[in-house]
């Protein structure tokens, strides 16, 4: 192997718990007192409710039944205070849950998105789509809790309510009713639990033809240059009736279940209706209260189903907590480099007049120095990225293998190696901001919001000059998440534009120029040649590139050879390397 | 806002349709089954009727405990209790299925109408457009409408129902319940005009800071290698935490104003409820109704608190489904490619149908020119190969040999068709095109293959696969049935570019373009990708836009174009005798 292998990275050891994450999200930042005017908010606000059925039937009991005018105005005023605390507990319990809920979900986002940003990096990365679900979903889920909480006591304190006012009224009466309504509870819920995974299932496949809308409309380009837009047409229908049909049966489903619990909830009224109707005609209880515990049996089921979801709830919630707190957890690439014990590197270096050299790859005797271009020809493309990778402090280098001003990079911290070399990954993201912060950086708060100073130099060797030209509002026009708004070519020019005003010693470039068309690769293999202060390092098979360079060293695993494009033309392997 | 996500290029966006349209346009999908809608909102209204026994019911109860009736006239009325139960569930499954076939019938065929108007677009109009435009109402409305259908429409409707006949029912107790109950209505309507007018603005904002969120974090997540290159992490954190802090604050408004509007409806169920109470004491005083009756009327307005609850809260919903709605018929009523202008064709019959003409072609984008007066003809198997700077006008002139584009000016025959007559559909089968995109559908890889030609059997797809040189596809798992594209196994840039070689194998065309298709391809495929290209262009006339000079190097001609123009035309080794730009490039390259 002309260069090192990846080494074996060591989990981190941080730890951050699903509980942890729960509690962080529930409490911290005085979050706590916000959780807190939640629950009382919405267990006053519950209480109010139960009670509006409790005063019509005391209303029936005592102003309609006797006539008595002066009853019903006491009542009707009551009524209206009981409405105003109502609404007011809940607005306040609404208002205090949300924002404890948004703030709990932001600092969980802000623990996910750092972690992904921690310049060590992740063992095994994430697709992105999986970070957004858990920074957006997940997080929202766990800080959900707050009206896990605050939700369930209210509940809690409804059914309290309701099962005072009850045994108030009549104690065989309510043992019934709070006996009677977690048993129809229990069996609404076993109906259902299969419809509800039925459901979620066939919503799945609905979802398909979404995607499948979403995929061909992004590549309608490649459609109309194949004539399939029918074709296309076809499978989108296709994929419309397997959507249909399964609508259809989650639709069935749902009707089911509704008519299901409706028939349940109907049976256990006229139970209560009908014994509580026996008990006032024998006078052991007054209309009003027939009324009212009428009213309450309905009311209850209410809050006692929100209670008994709470299981499912914190199912879900925990699942979420679980794949947080997995990201958080994840091992990183790189140790942080007080772990390391600094290896000593002189004996390896080999014995030269000059000053160290700015990048030495020890096994193939790869120096880099000041002012030079040197091109590298790594013919199996994994190996070229690895290797600039591990310049990049994305991989792991093992010890003594490669140098970075006669240090080795293993015993050097990534942000000591960034300053020194600048190895940008080879898909590197153009962001949405103007071209002259994708270009030269963003201004550096505090130090006055100052533009960063565009190097002419710079932007004419990588041929950003001609990109600007095309853009409407010059530099300062800003370009699309991904550059989407520029061609590959263009971005690609963007890129190399942002590594030459780069301030590191050292750039390294991994094919800088496969999007760009032959006659700006010409100029930009001339331009790479005005930085005297830089040592580029081009890993390239592109001869256009290779001509530029001051030597060319081939990294092959069967021959590592040195010499200039010219010389090493007659080698075979490197002449197959970079025919293409 | 530090960055605006703003394109350069000013989108056209596609139409809208109006209300107007829209409403008409849905009524039309409904009726198509006149009868199927008579029936749903018949089975409907029974099911609520009886579900609406039950507080009557009730309140019979109320009176016969207080008429001193026997113990079995009340073991009627539950057993009739009973039955309304059973018939409002049964009747309420029945018509609450009918009403989704209904809908989701209707829904099906608005969503697969809009998706052939999508893709029968013509090329400059999307790209005028944008795909996202399309991308998001092919997906987004059309799931905000089914949402909207599955999720809100049959609880909006059976509330909506219940809230009618309950106001239907009161009037049957005594009529001036019914009005009693009315004295809520003018606090509702006022406080949800409120709402909406206010809310509307704020639920927008807060789905626009909730989309660039997700945006700034895809940006994020997807980009940490280049962050951590540049240093910028905490800038990036920092934007994160910005953006998330932003949609925050929007929700928090869109909170205060829902608590505000829940409120106002707290208020109209309390005069309400009071009126209805005070109405019922007056009517029982004045012996106008019984207890029994007042009783029911109170319960009855009480059950009303949840259905208007649904009814107000999920208005909103129904709108945002309304302006999806809106998108998509606007979609549906912009002319498509196929019924573009037709013009006569010149006449100059060319005889042979694998030949491509252009004279004196012009071009221009967007008011900026792009090609001046271009002449140039293929003969029937010629390769041709355009070289040129980015901007030279070469993606430009692939597209208008396809038809994509009509030219400004000038006339296009390709395969003995006048391009400008017969358009992008005339040409299906005879041109064919690999463009610098490279997309892999979402799918199987035979599914990929069948797009180009639908009709191949297994047989065709693996000679196509192996004519490319895509061995690799039989070593996967489930081989050519593999899923790839989003979400499925990933492909290689260079195994993307061989499948869309494969596709054009199948498409067979006369005439055949490549736009840069060996583009991206990385260290050492790039001669695979050649010798496949080879393959598939064998026999066929092409035109290959050239990005490395090996492919310029094989063709029978080279063009050199800039600026719109074509500036040298010879062969490889006319043009590099010549001395000009051609020959510049070659030196470059060619070095060694």
């Amino acid at each position: 192997m002309p260069f090192p292998p990846t080494a074996p990275a060591r989990p981190d050891a941080r730890g951050w718990t699903p509980a942890a994450l729960s509690r962080h999200a529930l409490l911290t930042s005085r979050r706590w007192v916000l959780l807190a005017v939640a629950t009382a908010g919405f267990a006053l606000h519950q209480v109010c409710e139960s009670l509006v059925p409790v005063i019509i039937g005391v209303v029936v009991d005592d102003a309609l039944v006797p006539r008595d005018a002066r009853a019903l105005t006491v009542w009707l005023v009551l009524l209206a205070a009981l409405f105003v605390i109502l609404s007011l507990s809940w607005r306040t319990g609404m208002r205090a849950a949300v924002r404890a809920f948004s703030f709990g979900a932001h600092d969980l986002r802000h623990l996910v998105v750092d972690r992904t940003l921690d310049p060590h990096g992740m063992r095994s990365p994430r697709a992105t789509g999986e970070v957004l679900a858990v920074a957006t979903s997940d997080t929202s889920r766990v800080a959900g809790l707050v009206w896990t909480v605050s939700r369930g006591v209210a509940c809690l304190a409804a059914v309290l309510t309701t099962a005072v006012a009850l045994l108030v009224v009549s104690v065989p009466l309510g043992v019934a009713v709070l006996v009677a309504t977690p048993v129809v509870l229990l069996a609404m819920h076993r109906v259902s639990v299969p419809l509800e995974a039925r459901s979620s299932h066939e919503q799945a496949t609905a979802a398909g033809a979404g995607a499948l809308a979403t995929d061909f409309v992004t590549g309608l380009r490649v459609l109309k240059g194949l004539g399939a837009e029918d074709a296309a047409t076809e499978r989108y229908r296709g994929a419309s009736r397997l959507s249909l049909a399964a609508g259809l049966r989650a639709a069935r489903s749902t009707a089911a279940y509704s008519a299901v619990s409706t028939v349940l909830s109907t049976t256990f009224l006229a139970g209560i209706a009908f014994a509580s109707a026996w008990m006032a005609l024998r006078g052991s209880i007054t209309t009003g209260q027939l009324v009212t515990v009428v009213g309450l049996a309905q009311l209850v089921q209410g809050p006692m189903a929100e209670l008994g979801h709470l299981g499912v709830d914190l199912a879900q919630k925990r699942a979420s907590a679980r794949r947080v707190a997995d990201i958080l957890a994840e091992p990183r690439i790189l140790e942080p480099v007080e772990a390391h014990e600094v290896h000593t590197t002189a004996a390896q270096t080999p014995p030269g007049l000059g000053p160290l050299p700015l990048v030495t790859l020890v096994q193939s005797g790869v120096e880099v120095r000041t002012g030079e271009v040197v091109g590298l020809v790594v013919p199996d493309a994994r190996q070229a990225s690895e290797l600039v990778d591990v310049l990049g402090f994305r991989a792991v280098a093992a010890p003594g293998t490669v140098l970075l001003g006669g240090e080795d990079i293993a015993g050097t911290s990534p942000a000591k190696g960034r300053s020194l070399v600048f190895a940008p990954p080879r898909d590197s993201a153009v962001f949405a901001a103007s071209v002259r912060e994708n270009l030269a950086g963003v201004p550096v708060p505090g130090v006055g919001d100052a533009l960063p100073a565009l190097d002419p130099r710079a932007t004419a060797a990588s041929g950003v000059d001609e990109v600007l030209a095309h853009l409407p509002a010059g530099v300062d026009s800003p370009l699309a998440a991904r550059g989407t708004n520029l061609s590959g070519g263009q971005r690609q020019r963007v890129l190399l534009g942002r590594a030459l005003h780069r301030p590191q010693p050292v750039l390294v470039l991994l094919e800088p120029t496969t999007a760009v068309d032959t006659v700006t690769e010409a100029a930009i293999a001339a331009g790479l040649r005005a930085f005297p202060e830089k040592a580029v390092v081009l890993v390239t098979t592109s001869p256009t590139l290779l001509a530029a360079c001051d030597r060319v060293a081939l990294l092959a695993d069967d021959a590592v050879v040195h010499g200039t494009h010219h010389e090493l033309a007659a080698h075979a392997t490197y002449a197959e390397a970079v025919t293409a | 806002m530090t960055h605006p996500p703003v394109a350069p290029v000013q989108h056209t966006l596609l139409p809208v349709a109006s209300t107007a349209r829209t409403r008409s346009g849905t009524w039309h999908l409904l009726a198509r089954r006149p009868w199927r809608l008579a029936g749903t909102v018949a089975v409907l209204l029974a099911g609520t009727v009886a579900s609406l026994a039950t507080p009557a019911i009730l309140g019979l109860v109320v009176n016969l405990v207080l008429d001193d009736r026997p113990v079995a006239d009340l073991a009627w009325a539950a057993g009739a209790l009973l039955v309304a139960g059973g018939l409002g569930a049964a009747l309420g499954y029945v018509g609450q299925t009918m009403l989704a076939v209904l809908c989701e019938t209707a829904l099906a065929d608005l969503r697969e109408d809009v998706f052939r108007a999508a893709v029968e677009q013509p090329a400059a109009r999307i790209e005028a457009a944008g795909t996202g435009d399309v991308v998001s109402r092919v997906s987004g409305d059309v799931e905000a409408v089914g949402e909207a259908i599955s999720g809100v429409l049959p609880a909006f409707t059976s509330a909506a129902f219940t809230i009618l006949l309950t106001l239907v029912g009161l009037g049957v107790v005594d009529w001036h319940f019914a009005v009693a109950a009315l004295v809520a209505a003018p606090v509702q309507v006022l406080t949800l005009r409120w709402f909406l007018r206010r809310s509307g603005p704020v639920y927008q904002q807060v789905r626009t800071a909730e989309a660039e969120r997700a945006e700034q974090i895809i940006e994020t997540v997807s980009s940490t290698g280049t962050i951590a290159a540049l240093d910028l992490g905490r800038h990036h954190a920092g934007l994160v935490d910005d953006a998330s802090t932003r949609a925050i604050r929007w929700s928090l408004d869109g909170t205060a104003l829902l608590t505000r509007f829940f409120n106002g409806l707290n208020l109209a169920e309390l005069l309400g409820l009071a009126t209805v109470l005070a109405a019922g004491f007056w009517l029982v005083a004045t012996d106008v109704v019984t207890v029994g009756a007042a009783t029911a009327a109170a319960l009855y307005f009480h059950r009303l608190f949840d259905p208007v609850g649904t009814v107000l809260a999920e208005f909103d919903e129904l709108q945002k489904a309304a302006a999806g709605l809106s998108r998509l018929f606007g979609l549906l009523d912009a002319p498509s490619a196929a019924t573009g202008s037709p013009r006569t064709a010149t006449g100059d019959v060319r005889d042979d149908p694998r030949s491509v003409h252009l004279d004196g072609v012009s071009f221009s984008y967007g008011g900026r020119p792009v090609l001046h007066d271009v002449h140039l003809t293929l003969a029937p198997g010629e390769h041709v190969a355009v070289v040129g700077a980015s901007g030279a006008g070469k993606t430009t002139l692939a597209k208008i040999v396809l038809g994509l584009h009509a030219p400004s000016s000038g006339t296009v025959t390709v395969a003995g068709i006048d391009v400008a007559a017969e358009g992008p559909a005339g040409l299906r089968g005879r041109v064919g095109m690999v463009s610098q995109e490279v997309h892999v559908f979402s799918g199987s890889i035979a599914q990929d293959l069948r797009l180009a030609d639908p009709a191949a059997d297994d047989a065709a797809l693996a000679e196509a696969v192996r004519r490319v040189g895509a061995g690799w596809v039989h070593a996967l798992d489930d081989g050519i049935d593999t899923a790839v594209g989003d979400g499925g196994h990933p492909l290689a840039p260079e195994q993307a570019q061989q499948l869309a070689l494969a596709r054009l194998l199948l498409v067979d065309p006369l005439v055949a373009v490549l736009d840069e298709a060996t583009a991206e391809a990385g260290t050492g495929s790039a001669q695979a990708l050649d010798a496949a290209a080879r393959e598939v262009l064998a026999g066929r006339t092409s035109l290959v836009i050239a990005h490395r000079l090996s492919q310029a190097v094989v063709a029978d001609r080279v063009v050199v174009m800039a600026a719109g123009r074509v500036v040298e035309d010879g062969t490889h080794d006319e043009l590099v005798r010549a001395g000009g730009t051609y020959a510049a490039l070659w030196e470059a390259w060619a070095t060694r």
